[in-house]
């Protein structure tokens, strides 16, 4: 818990100082297909706050969009497996791509592709340490 | 055996739409109230508390990254460290003499209207390598900036205050999709209108066919303040014309603009207000 904090920390500090990406939301993402718990909600709002008042944004406007993003994907839990390599590729770069144009931030392709390879590759990371029981759903060991 | 797992997962699985509501509607309503201004007084306090925090984060990353076991290593590094913040606070203050000395003595612009700011986060895409889309700089309503007050560097205009709470302002910089604003060009005095493209480039647009425009010639601001002072002063210089489309058969003349400031280097920049 206390890694995941922070990291958040980390994320946040480099979202509003280095980087447009959406490092934060990415993380949130890789927890909420991972660990499918509702605690990640009042984390992501807390994050969200803490996030806009850096990036002088509406306060409220970064926790709104984690909240219904996350919301979505747990919906999409409900039918269908969301542990996969796909799904985690698919779902940020679609998040990445809704992010970048609500908060006005050009080069919206480029950096949606940018945020959707990172989120794979840390989600590929989360699966090879295998500290959720998530390899073989994630067809680690098929074949 | 397959039944009971789906079963046992099914159970596991938490009711998350009532947890969600309750977030997403108190963030909307924060949202609301944050938009209708009610609550810049708790953002500009909650920016000043988490600025520390995110400043101690990365000095304890540093730390921890490089731990050392022998106590004069780590002595003679806690002086060396002690050495280069010296070595860095004083090339700050250079940077800052020069760039002081350089803004009071070229520009056109009145020194009194002039506010010094450091820019304390410039977000891009890859870091020194990309263009940033805008700056967040040292100061606030407090200091009296105002949301639509230019920013310049050298009599060259870096953007305009988008947000400002009570220390920190925000600022569209020139090359921002968001920025536009009425032009001139120097030669010729022929007027149009900027837009900025995303990464280093700016579009002008709406010159007149019959205008005389070409490539290098240098695009300075018409002028487009308010009477409280707010917007753009004339004749502070936008950038250089890289390339321009003439086409018979359109209204206007369109070119495409590079500013001649680089922006990932700048450390200080001044706000124009009144």
């Amino acid at each position: 818990m206390w890694f995941f904090v922070i990291l958040i920390l980390i994320l946040a500090l480099l979202q509003t100082s280095v980087t447009t990406l959406p490092l934060v939301f990415l993380l949130f993402l890789n927890a909420a297909v991972v660990a499918k718990k509702t605690w990640i909600f009042p984390i992501a709002f807390l994050t969200g706050l803490a996030l806009d008042a850096l990036l002088l944004n509406p306060l409220g406007k970064t926790s709104l969009f984690l909240a219904i993003f996350l919301f979505i994907i747990l919906l999409y839990d409900k039918k269908f497996d969301i542990q996969t390599f796909p799904f985690v590729f698919l779902a940020s770069f679609i998040g990445s791509f809704a992010y970048f144009i609500a908060f006005q931030i050009p080069n919206v392709f480029t950096q949606a592709t940018a945020s959707a390879a990172i989120s794979t590759l840390s989600f590929w990371i989360l699966v090879g340490l295998n500290r959720f029981n998530i390899k073989e759903k994630a067809g680690f060991n098929e074949g | 055996m397959g039944k009971e797992f789906k079963i046992d997962n099914m159970a596991k699985k938490e009711n998350f739409t009532s947890v969600f509501l309750f977030f997403a509607i108190l963030a909307l309503i924060i949202f609301t109230l944050s938009k209708l201004g009610f609550l810049s007084l708790p953002a500009s306090i909650a920016q000043k508390a988490l600025s520390p925090i995110a400043g101690s984060v990365y000095s304890a990353f540093n730390f921890f990254s490089n731990p050392s076991k022998d106590s004069t290593i780590s002595k003679i590094k806690e002086e060396n460290r002690g050495l280069v913040k010296k070595i860095v606070s004083q090339s700050v203050l250079q940077k800052e003499n020069s760039a002081l000395a350089d803004q009071f003595a070229t520009t056109s612009v009145r020194s009194q209207t002039l506010l010094t700011a450091k820019i304390v986060g410039a977000p891009s895409f890859i870091p020194g390598v990309s263009n940033p889309q805008s700056l967040i700089i040292d100061r606030g309503t407090k200091d009296n900036v105002k949301v639509g007050n230019a920013v310049i560097y050298k009599d060259n205009l870096v953007g305009k205050v988008t947000e400002a709470n009570l220390y920190f302002s925000k600022i569209d910089l020139i090359t921002s999709p968001s920025f536009s604003t009425t032009v001139k060009i120097l030669r010729s005095q022929a007027a149009g209108v900027i837009k900025g493209k995303g990464e280093k480039q700016m579009i002008l647009d709406n010159v007149l066919q019959s205008s005389d425009i070409k490539v290098s010639d240098i695009i300075l601001t018409k002028g487009d303040q308010d009477i409280k002072g707010i917007g753009f002063p004339p004749d502070l210089t936008l950038g250089k014309l890289i390339s321009v489309a003439k086409k018979p058969s359109n209204l206007f003349q369109k070119g495409e603009v590079v500013s001649l400031l680089d922006f990932s280097n700048l450390s200080t920049v001044f706000v124009i207000r009144y």
